[in-house]
């Protein structure tokens, strides 16, 4: 197997240019559920999942946490819009773009890398398009989310993002099944 | 000697022949060979001294079990000990060494123990090494761990990769005998998802060599047909050189592959790691043959008999022209059909039984072969290599009746299950008298968090010996996972039709003659790796030692890379019977994961090297290194210490630091100072809880220094508490503290706070924190420009945000060096540019970076605290004169 057979590949790429708010708060009460939908025009995500219109995205962290992604430019208009939709509730929203990386693996293998890195279940039942897993890769913390079919972005915190991205280097450079996965790494 | 036949060899390949190096001999193998089946087609049958007597030795089994053969392979990078050549796949340039011996393999200074055993028997070393008492530490001590230990530890770094591979499935199964195949086929066929795994690289485990007949076609055919069947299925994973090595808790099981030890420097990981989850497992582990106890039972060339077959059949390697049978059941007989149908010669079958065996006895007579029963060896002749064997009545005391020239013992001593992994998690076990082996208890199976059992155990491992019962109980086990685990019902459920001979009774010999005399039992061994014989054992009971694992510490019975894989069994039953005890009564040890030794590698994975653990980097991490940071760890961080400028040495360094920012400027990056945001109606109230003073009561805009107490009292942690805005409030933590604190205080609000509203959120990562320290601060930020940082406008601990430089920032005044001080907080992007900002402007003010010991020398000439340095978990504020963060009001 030659590191030129296009299906082997799995691309890495670090992403930029995102914004991601933390936004605490009763998830379970509708006024915040429809307060949420009105100000970033998105579904709200079931548990263990993440909604998305490509260039925005809800991401359900926890029953009373929810991860707001969106492109930088619009980060100061959606916490404003958040923060008039929820006026009056109890909410703690706070900017977290700097805090995090984030990582995208794309290919037909990347559930098999991925496999090398997180302790969950990786397979199709376990972890579908539009799933949103909190984890950890090797020994740190972080979160996966199934974009599509052969995406899936990883985050983790901004001071371990070299870690990651070694580990990631590592894992993608390595053979699985009689394939040969090369990498094609970005680093900006 | 022993030699490849020109025939026979079902797992070789004679086209594709190559060479390797054994103590730097050059010799041929093929390709399928194990480097134990090439060297004994190079006539080496020697591969080994023995631990304690460095006897020589030679293989005596042909897997897993093998006790002798080990070998170091590869040189400097590829370098591994203790490798078992029945394991080992040879390949092309393979380089391997023998162990255990000095000056060479042939002549070893060592083997003098030999003629010293009647003086080195079990317990000697507890006896000898007590007295005087300093010689443990200064002579003994030192010298034992000199000649202590079989291979030679690695010296080079490793140069290979190991991965680790999580696998979630429903059912694994361990084994790809014709049991574990079974087993797959008939939980794969519910729809399941099924794991299977075969230490070996070849599928079908001994059914092929012992001609067994599956549909009316040798076994093979099956074999294939299945496995290739169960590789085409979606929900199958199957793979060989993968050993299920232990099982643990809540449906864990880790199985060990050796990806590329037969293909090194191919790019591939060497090994791969697979931690399973699943449902159910299945063991398929088959079973261990048994060595018969007979005096110098370990000279080479005296083996297992089903080892024999193997080399036959499946290597086309003869161990010798003339083998002599010795056995207690019937299996035994397949080796001299095997060979004399190979056109070898089997001088005699020796069996311990008075009346013989059943239908393979009869086809031995048939063949020719001169059976003798009732009958067992008195000793083996030879020392390098066996010679003959002389024979003695089994019921007697060992007087030889007449001695039989062979060059190959076969023994066979019968058959035990391997329950090692029924056993990991709790499995119990029971004796059946009747086969004389250790069983797996179906009605008592380790026992899953639902209370029910989560192993299941199939064919022979369950001790059922024949092939039909071994089909059917498999095919049952796999349909039983399948349905526990919630699999469809298969329709098709008629399993194949296995035939084999069928077997007269065995009959236990733990012992051969039955009353060998002292000479002769003080030469049969049990555990060839660790040297323990027969009178080992018996006089640990003789010594009180009755309980079997004390037995085992004080013989080292057991204790070996081989774990007693071949000597467990013959060990219990020799306690026993020298305790008058039976065997049930006895018990086992203890089986322990990993069944085999698995590489250390393996289990670290990635985490070697760059990778072997995370370090936390601040935004100005790089610029740091770039400037002489000599690095300290600081709870997963790495902080620069000090930094190193020419040729001074780190004190230098760290007092020029101290002078400079005393005198001029000091600039430090404090981005790892945890920062956690509190918020809501209840949050004034909670923060009085977690802190020993009020923060309830401090203004908007302002700061206050607070302590943390643990539920004991003991200061826990310290910083500076900001008041946001009405109901907001900002908590600086250590930087070993922030993760810490963050749980605390979750804890807290989740399980006793529940229905305050208080929210809270960890953004020490969000913000990178820079100190601007020393009497030149405010007119470095004063020159940047942006907001007014007068006394006036922000006096000592005030904050406020604003702009520096063309930074958005927040601003506090507050130190921690007794100077004149702010620290700046900026989002984490914009951290380094900011802080290359400020070095730049200071160059006229004097301005130089300080590291972490000159901030603890700056505060504690000002006599400020440190959590962990004038804490260490029994300190309470009072102790460290901080009565006055203690606040009297909230009693």
């Amino acid at each position: 197997m030659s590191d030129s057979q296009p299906e082997g590949y799995v691309g890495l790429h670090q992403l930029r240019g995102l914004s991601m708010l933390t936004l605490r708060a009763n998830l379970s009460a509708t006024k915040i559920k429809s307060g949420i939908k009105k100000a970033t025009g998105l579904d709200f995500p079931k548990h263990g999942m993440h909604t998305s219109n490509g260039a925005k995205s809800l991401g359900w962290m926890s029953p009373d946490e929810l991860l707001i992604i969106v492109d930088s430019d619009e980060c100061v208009q959606t916490i404003e819009n958040l923060n008039k939709a929820l006026v009056g509730q109890h909410i703690l929203l706070e900017d977290m773009s700097d805090a995090r990386a984030m990582f995208r693996l794309s290919g037909k293998n990347i559930r098999e890398v991925l496999a090398k890195l997180v302790p969950f279940d990786t397979s199709h039942s376990g972890f579908a398009v539009g799933s949103l897993v909190r984890t950890r890769f090797a020994q740190v913390a972080g979160a996966a989310f199934m974009t599509s079919n052969d995406t899936v972005e990883l985050m983790c915190f901004r001071s371990v993002q070299d870690y990651v991205f070694g580990l990631l280097q590592e894992r993608i450079a390595t053979w699985f099944r009689g394939l040969s996965i090369a990498v094609s790494l970005k680093k900006n | 000697m022993s030699v490849r036949l020109a025939n026979q060899g079902r797992l070789i390949d004679r086209m594709r022949p190559l060479s390797f190096s054994f103590n730097g001999q050059k010799m041929q193998g093929y390709h399928g060979d194990t480097l134990a089946a090439s060297l004994l087609a190079n006539d080496q049958m020697l591969m080994g001294r023995s631990f304690k007597y460095h006897r020589p030795r030679g293989v005596v089994a042909s897997g897993a079990e093998e006790p002798n053969a080990l070998m170091n392979l590869g040189s400097e990078g590829h370098f591994e000990p203790n490798a078992r050549a029945t394991t080992t796949e040879t390949f092309e340039g393979l380089l391997a060494t023998s162990q255990n011996h000095f000056p060479s393999l042939e002549f070893d200074i060592g083997a003098v123990n030999s003629k010293l055993a009647r003086f080195l028997p079990t317990g000697f070393y507890y006896k000898m090494f007590i007295h005087p008492r300093s010689f443990w530490k200064h002579i003994y001590e030192p010298i034992i761990r000199k000649s202590a230990g079989l291979g030679k530890a690695p010296k080079a770094r490793d140069a290979d990769k190991y991965e680790h591979y999580y696998h979630h499935c429903e059912v694994l199964v361990v084994g790809g005998g014709i049991a574990g195949l079974q087993a797959a086929e008939s939980a794969a066929a519910a729809g399941v998802r099924v794991m299977l795994v075969e230490q070996t690289a070849h599928w079908g485990g001994r059914a092929p060599v012992d001609g067994v007949i599956i549909d009316g076609a040798p076994a093979d055919e099956w074999i294939k047909s299945t496995i290739a069947k169960l590789s085409s299925m979606t929900n199958v994973v199957v793979r060989n050189r993968t050993q299920g090595s232990g099982i643990y808790d809540h449906g864990y099981a880790l199985a060990y592959e050796r990806v590329a030890d037969h293909t090194p420097r191919d790019q591939r990981p060497r090994h791969r790691l697979w931690r399973v989850r699943c449902k159910q497992i299945v063991t398929a582990t088959g079973a261990i043959e048994r060595p018969l106890s007979f005096a110098r039972n370990d000279i080479p060339g005296v083996m297992l008999a089903s080892a024999v077959r193997d080399y036959l059949v499946n290597y086309g390697v003869s161990a010798g022209d003339r083998t002599v049978v010795v056995t207690n059941n019937d299996d035994a007989y397949r080796t001299a059909l095997f060979l004399k149908s190979a056109g070898l010669d089997v001088p005699a079958i020796i069996d311990a039984r008075a009346e013989g065996g059943g239908e393979l006895m009869a086809q031995a007579i048939a063949a020719g072969i001169r059976v003798e029963t009732g009958r067992g060896i008195a000793k083996v002749k030879g020392g390098k290599r066996v010679t003959a064997v002389s024979l003695c009545a089994q019921v007697g005391e060992g007087s030889e009746i007449e001695e039989i020239p062979c060059d190959v013992v076969a023994m066979s001593g019968g058959w035990s299950p391997v329950v090692h992994l029924w056993s990991h998690c709790g499995g119990k076990l029971f004796w059946d008298d009747a086969k004389a082996m250790f069983r797996p208890d179906v009605n008592k199976p380790p026992i899953g968090s639902n209370g029910e059992g989560f192993v299941i155990v199939a064919g022979i491992a369950s001790g059922h010996l024949r092939s039909a019962e071994v089909i059917q109980d498999a095919g049952q086990a796999g349909l039983t996972a399948a349905e526990l685990v919630g699999g469809k019902k298969a329709k098709d459920t008629k399993l194949p039709d296995a035939q084999d001979a069928k077997e007269a009774a065995m009959e236990p010999v733990w012992l051969m003659p039955h009353g060998a005399s002292y000479k002769l039992r003080s030469k049969a061994w049990l555990d060839f790796q660790n040297d323990v014989k027969v009178s080992d054992v018996q006089l640990a009971a003789q010594e009180g030692f009755e309980s079997v694992e004390h037995a085992k510490r004080y013989t080292t019975l057991g204790m070996a890379t081989d774990q007693g894989k071949l000597s467990n069994i013959n060990g219990l039953a020799t306690l026993s019977e020298a305790l008058n005890s039976d065997i049930p009564s006895i018990g086992t040890t203890t089986f322990r994961p990993p069944y085999t030794p698995i590489s250390m590698a393996s289990l670290a994975g990635e985490a070697r090297g760059e990778l072997f653990q995370p370090v936390r980097k601040t935004p100005m991490h790089n610029w740091h290194d770039a400037h002489g940071a000599d690095w300290e760890p600081v709870g997963g961080w790495r902080r620069p210490y000090a930094y190193i400028q020419n040729s001074e040495t780190v004190d230098q360094a760290v007092h020029r630091e101290v002078i400079n920012t005393r005198e001029n400027l000091g600039i430090l990056d404090a981005s790892t100072l945890g920062k956690i945001i509190v918020k809501g109606p209840d949050a004034g109230k909670f923060l009085d809880m977690m802190y020993t003073n009020m923060m309830s009561n401090l203004k908007p805009g302002r700061c206050r220094y607070g302590l943390m107490c643990s539920e004991n009292g003991f200061l826990t942690d310290d910083g500076v508490v900001a008041r946001v805005d009405e109901q907001t409030w900002l908590c600086h933590t250590t930087s070993g503290g922030a993760d810490r604190i963050h749980t605390h205080m979750e804890e807290w609000l989740q399980t006793e706070w529940w229905d305050w509203k208080v929210w809270v959120v960890n953004v020490t990562e969000q913000l990178a924190q820079v100190a601007v320290v020393g009497p030149n601060a405010r007119k470095v930020l004063e020159k940047l420009g942006g907001m007014d940082l007068s006394t006036k406008t922000l006096p000592f601990m005030a904050w406020a945000d604003g702009e520096i430089g063309g930074f958005s920032c927040r601003a506090y005044r507050i130190s921690f060096s007794g100077e004149l001080s702010y620290e700046i907080a900026i989002p984490a992007n914009r951290g380094l540019d900011f802080w290359k900002m400020v070095v730049e402007a200071g160059a006229e003010f004097g301005i130089n970076p300080y590291g972490t010991e000159c901030l603890h020398i700056l505060r504690a000439e000002k006599g400020f605290i440190m959590i962990g340095d004038e804490t260490d978990g029994t300190v309470i504020p009072q102790d460290l004169g901080l009565s006055w963060a203690v606040s009297e009001k909230k009693r």
